[in-house]
């Protein structure tokens, strides 16, 4: 979704997409319909049986299959991969004890110098690094590689390293069925290696003409954008609004409970494999947008170096709340159907409801607020298309169970004459205080409305990403109390309150002093409507990568392909093709000085926090690399159609 | 689920000290185990009930102000384990800053109070209101009492140094509290991953643990907890799921002579047979329509014409072959759906079966000179071979199923690929042994019930060899090796070709010696040695090479869905 206002928003650059697919039902659920600028899209699935021209023992004619050498070189590659993803990482433990106060030096590449484990450590990186593009190298000079990395000289290979000295002791008890299940999802991890989407240099086609990869997710995601990288010199920009390995772990985590468990061994050697990939994306990585701070420290953890971190927060559509935002407060008019003093009173909670978003707290917590003030009312609005923003929690299953639980427990709490759901219009003072409502029901036709209806918008949850409908109530310039999670606190900065999760105490006395104090809440709204409509909203976030574009592509050099990103590739020469090269002419004069903004924000490095929106969609599963090919021609014709 | 719904209401905020400012981390006595507010008596524990968000809210200006009470929540967390946990769980080792991490934390339950007792080094911390009942209060009492006697002056009994031993480790609290995920965990990124979805930040960390973020404190507890990996590793039981193996269909269920019936429940019975239901009736299809092939022709009168027996001998045919697909597919949809190979398998599976109704008939009349334009009869073999062929599939697929069924359930026993090597390869000798005895003992009723008596010996090992080489391949072929199972029936084939070519080209001048050799054996062993010694050559060939790849682990991955 975001990458959909992304691509109508750079109207001058053109776009290639190359999508990874997950699941058959993603697949079906297809696109939305494209944008002009977009020249191309590719979708390979990284799920079900490899492609039947790559599983075959030929192959097709043009790209025969595995023959005894290749098989040798395979297995060399091979062995490389999988000795340092059973390597137990004597890296994490020392970094943890070691380098707490000297954040700068996560860099997996011997790039500083470390104490005495660092050599092992980046040996290892090195080896990854070097069995990686091995394989991939030969994924490109002939097809097979699937077959190859569930054929049972993969199996062996994953066998003996397991058993080596100096493998995770995890991997020291794997059997025969967890090398299986390893093997079969490192191919499936690694199937972008051998996809058809690099194309040949100077052909005008492919990641091979792109001027800049844009990979949405490290790891698998951004596998193209690696191999480009490494092939082609095409910088790779990363944006993680979620971070990926740290999904894959509540996955696996996850996993483990399953009935259906996934062994020890598999989820270490799966997890190691992960840690790995995206160590490599992020080192190779130009630069790396985190969608909020949370993100960023996991991506510094996991080798990010903070020079090439700069944090681009989400953006949303702030136009929906206008008009609720612009409304003067209080005490001109009441909300849909009800008084101003009762709307003053009433405390909304939007959101989807689930076990996260612990509704349990506020309840509690609003007992406690229906003692101070017995006219105050609670209504807890679900919101129906899921606007959650950064990463998807697998705790998000069984939100049907626990809905039906918080409404046994508020009709316990606050006993109703008929329980369950209320609508506005038979909202009277003698009926249940709480009442659950959807957006789009009676009286609520639009999620602006349920904003509106409130004086005081609560969040209570105890794990959040990027926390949506806390935007959303900003834009709508209402009070808000929310819990700290997640990214709530740098989202909210002064503009609201803000109290530790679990919490009811905390949450209700802030509450309180909001419902008692409608001066204060005014100014609470007025801040943070001003602070959402600077920061969050979608235009920030394409100017932001706009400017990061031209940027990374000024710095991207046409004869110096290190191949190695910058730090192999010897001294970057800013502007050895400017971008305005290949722009057509009204551009400067929309962006004065771009080119100057640009080279003074990498220099400083990550020092901006530029705001922008994110959408949760099916689109964040994707890696997908938008392109810019280097025909100025086309893009003025893009331009001005 | 989250702990929410056990919750009070009110949680009880008993005496806590509150960190002065953000990212001061609390001292030694911040977090405190609620029992001690019991045991020390109140003396010197302040309480802090006047609001702990409430008092800087009032003053709060325009809203820049920030509530962030610790206190409240690290008492939360405190009852709530104090509550869970018996009191002998709560006591701890005396554990400094340094200390922590080098000794594993015991696992609650299994170190008994008595044990401390006996180490100097173990203090106890008396969690009073924890225990349930006063009974087992006095038993923690009398051992902490025990354990101070017995360790001097080491271990003061007095509340205060319990407290402070108590509240010093707050760490292990929250290893009580996610002992599960840190046991499970397979690094300490999974825990600081686990540790964040459960709602602790970083803020929580270095206020309530004195740690610089989550990611040390998953370290932390990385370390200190005991792993699933590093206790011995358990005997595999039989009965344990393949790790991240998926088996589609239940299939490993649908036998019923395969596993045995632990859960009798009415269920499990029925999806059992609803599992099963495909793959015992869908082979019998091919053997049912051949059965009604040779039903019409009985019923066609005997002066039909010609034709009309041979479009009812087409229709049946194809009608069988049309019914092997879908009789197969049980067996074959663990394997890869790769559409390669298909095609030459199907076209050698028809030339053998065609060979094996007329190859006969084609030899002699090639030996014999014919056949002339004039008398073009062809004769088919007995009806028994076809029939037998056909109801072949039923111990076809169900070997193959066991086969398939078996090997990955002694996979997941195994430890190593030779040890699996080692164990499949009798598994595969046995099947075939098993799918050989039952395609003899079939033909032999075909021929019997059918021609009234038991079929020649060469008919019978042509078809029996013919019946295992396609057994062979068609395990091969479900197990993901589509090109050796291809090559096997080819190979048949080219050899049955070439016995027949070699005699028509004796004909030619010159070519007198070519025909010999088959004309010898022929008029030795009879016309079936030709289809006998090809098919069984193909098929030992095929099961020498099945017998390599189909003890390998990667001959048995299952399908996996997502």
């Amino acid at each position: 979704m975001w990458c959909d206002r992304l691509l109508r928003g750079l109207g001058n650059h053109e776009f290639e997409i190359y999508a990874l697919t997950r699941s058959a039902r993603q697949e079906e659920s297809g696109w939305c319909d494209l944008p002009r600028n977009v020249a191309r899209v590719c979708v390979a699935p990284l799920w079900g049986p490899a492609s039947a021209s790559e599983s075959a023992d030929g192959g097709g004619p043009d790209r025969p299959g595995f023959g005894r050498r290749e098989r040798r070189r395979f297995e060399g590659h091979f062995r490389d991969l999988a000795e340092t993803v059973c390597a137990a990482d004597q890296e994490e433990g020392q970094r943890g004890a070691g380098s707490a106060a000297s954040g700068g030096t996560h860099d997996g590449t011997a790039a500083a110098p470390r104490p005495t484990d660092a050599p092992p450590a980046a040996a290892l990186t090195d080896r990854f690094a070097s069995g990686l593009y091995g394989l991939a190298e030969l994924a490109r000079e002939r097809s097979g590689l699937p077959a190859a990395l569930r054929s049972e000289q993969a199996v062996r290979i994953l066998e003996a390293a397991c058993r080596a000295p100096g493998a995770l002791r995890a991997a020291h008890s794997a059997q025969v069925a967890d090398l299986l299940a390893v093997a079969d999802r490192m191919e499936r991890a690694l199937r972008p290696l051998s996809l058809d989407w690099y194309g040949e240099r100077g052909s005008g086609s492919g990641l091979a003409a792109a001027d800049l990869c844009h990979a949405v997710g490290g790891g698998t995601a951004a596998l193209a954008g690696l191999l480009a990288g490494r092939w082609y010199g095409t910088p790779l920009l990363l944006t993680e609004y979620g971070v990926r390995l740290r999904e894959h772990y509540l996955a696996s985590a996850a996993d483990a409970v399953a009935p259906a468990a996934a062994g020890a061994p598999v989820r270490a050697l799966l997890a190691s494999f992960q840690r790995r990939l995206v160590r490599e994306t992020y080192t190779r990585a130009r630069l790396i947008t985190p969608g909020n701070a949370h993100a960023r420290r996991w991506q510094e953890r996991c080798g990010a170096r903070r020079d090439r971190l700069r944090t681009v927060y989400p953006g949303m559509d702030a136009a929906p709340f206008t008009e609720v935002g612009e409304k003067p407060p209080e005490p001109s008019g009441g909300g849909a159907g009800a008084g101003a003093g009762v709307r003053g009173h009433t405390l909304v909670w939007v959101g989807r409801i689930g076990p996260t978003k612990d509704l349990v707290t506020l309840l509690h917590a609003f007992t406690e607020i229906r003692r101070a003030v017995p006219d105050a009312r609670l209504r807890i609005i679900a919101a129906s298309p899921p606007p959650a923003g950064g990463g998807r929690s697998p705790e998000d299953t069984g939100d049907a169970g626990y809905t039906a639980h918080v409404r046994a427990l508020a009709a316990q709490l606050f006993p109703p004459e008929p329980p369950g759901v209320r609508t506005l219009g038979t909202r009277t003072p003698g009926g249940s205080p709480v009442s659950f409502e959807e957006v789009g029901g009676p009286g609520l036709p639009s999620l602006a409305d349920a904003y509106a209806a409130g004086g005081v918008v609560v969040l209570s949850s105890i794990v959040e990403g990027f926390p949506v409908p806390l935007v959303e109530a900003m834009f709508c310039a209402r009070a808000t109390v929310s819990t700290e999670a997640g990214a709530v606190r740098e989202v909210i900065g002064g503009t609201g309150l803000v109290v530790p999760p679990r919490d009811s105490h905390a949450l209700s006395d802030a509450c309180l002093s909001l419902l008692r104090d409608p001066a204060r809440r005014a100014r609470l709204g007025a801040a943070a409507r001003a602070r959402a409509l600077e920061l969050f909203t979608a235009q920030q976030n394409i100017e932001a990568f706009r400017g990061i574009y031209l940027e990374l592509m000024s710095y991207w050099q046409e004869g110096g392909r290190g191949g190695d990103g910058a730090d192999g590739g010897g001294v970057p020469l800013p502007f050895a093709r400017p971008p305005e090269s290949h722009l057509p002419d009204q551009w400067p004069d929309q962006w004065p000085g771009t080119g100057d903004r640009g080279t003074g924000a990498l220099a400083k490095g990550g020092a901006g926090a530029v705001p922008g929106w994110a959408g949760p969609a099916g689109w964040a599963d994707d890696g997908s690399a938008p392109a810019m090919p280097v025909a100025a021609s086309r893009q003025g014709e893009e331009d001005a159609g | 689920m989250s702990d929410g719904p056990e919750r009070e209401p009110n949680p009880p905020r008993p005496a806590a000290d509150r960190p002065s400012g953000d990212r001061t981390p609390a001292g030694p006595g911040a977090v405190d185990l609620a029992g001690w507010a019991g045991v020390g008596a109140g003396a010197g524990l302040g309480s802090v009930d006047e609001g702990v968000s409430g008092e800087p809210l009032d003053r709060g200006e325009a809203g820049e102000r920030v509530i962030w009470p610790e206190a409240g929540q690290a008492n939360d967390v405190a009852a709530l384990d104090a509550s869970r946990v018996p009191a002998v769980e709560q006591t701890g080792p005396v554990r400094t800053r340094a200390g922590a991490g080098s000794r594993p934390w015991p696992v609650a339950g299994r170190v008994s109070a008595r044990a401390q007792a006996a180490s100097p080094i173990w203090l106890a911390a008396r969690t009073g209101r924890s225990a349930g009942t006063a009974g087992r209060a006095g038993t923690a009492e009398a051992d902490a009492d025990a354990a101070a006697a017995a360790s001097g002056p080491l271990s003061a009994p007095s509340p205060e140094a319990g407290r402070v031993e108590g509240s010093a480790d707050p760490v292990r609290q929250l290893m009580c509290r996610y002992r599960e995920l840190c046991e499970r965990a397979v690094d300490s990124l999974e825990i600081a991953a686990g540790l964040e979805a459960r709602g602790i930040t970083d803020r929580t960390a270095a206020a309530r643990f004195r740690h610089r973020d989550v990611f040390s404190l998953a370290e932390e507890l990385y370390a200190r907890v005991p792993h699933a990996e590093d206790a011995p590793v358990a005997p595999v039981s039989g009965t344990s799921s393949a790790p991240g193996l998926v088996d589609p269909v239940g299939l490993d269920e649908s036998f019923a002579w395969d596993v045995p019936s632990s859960d009798p429940g009415a269920p499990g019975r029925a999806r059992r047979v609803r599992a099963a239901a495909p793959l015992v009736a869908a082979p019998l299809l091919p053997g049912v329509v051949c059965t009604a092939v040779f039903g019409a022709f009985a019923y066609l009168p005997s002066q039909a014409p010609a034709a009309v027996r041979v479009g009812v001998g087409a229709v049946g045919a194809v009608a069988v072959l049309a019914a092997v697909r879908p009789a197969l597919r049980p067996v074959l949809r663990s394997s890869r759906p790769d559409g390669t190979g298909t095609r030459g398998l199907m076209l050698s599976v028809c030339l053998l079966l065609a060979y094996a109704l007329y190859g006969d008939w084609l030899l002699t009349a090639l030996l014999s000179g014919g056949p002339g334009p004039d008398a073009f009869t062809p004769v088919a073999a007995r009806p028994g071979v076809p029939l037998a062929l056909a109801y072949a599939v039923v111990p076809a697929a169900w070997c193959a199923h066991l086969f398939a069924v078996r090997s990955r359930r002694r996979l997941e026993g195994s430890r190593s690929l030779d040890h699996f090597a080692s164990r499949a390869r009798p598994l595969l000798g046995a099947s075939a042994a098993l799918f050989l005895l039952a395609l003899a003992g079939l033909h032999g009723a075909a021929a019997l019930i059918l021609d009234g008596r038991y079929p020649a010996a060469g008919t019978h090992s042509a078809t029996t060899a013919l019946g295992v080489l396609l057994f062979v391949s068609l395990l091969l072929s479900a197990h993901g090796f589509p090109g050796a199972a291809l090559a096997g029936p080819a190979a048949a084939v080219a050899v049955q070709a070439a016995a027949l070519g070699s005699v028509l080209s004796a004909r030619l001048p010159g070519l007198g010696g070519l025909g010999r050799p088959v004309e010898r054996s022929v008029s030795a062993l009879g016309t079936a040695v030709v289809p006998a010694s090809a098919c069984a050559v193909a098929a030992l060939a095929l099961l020498g090479y099945a017998w390599r790849a189909l003890a390998g682990a990667s001959a048995h991955y299952l399908r996996t869905e997502h």
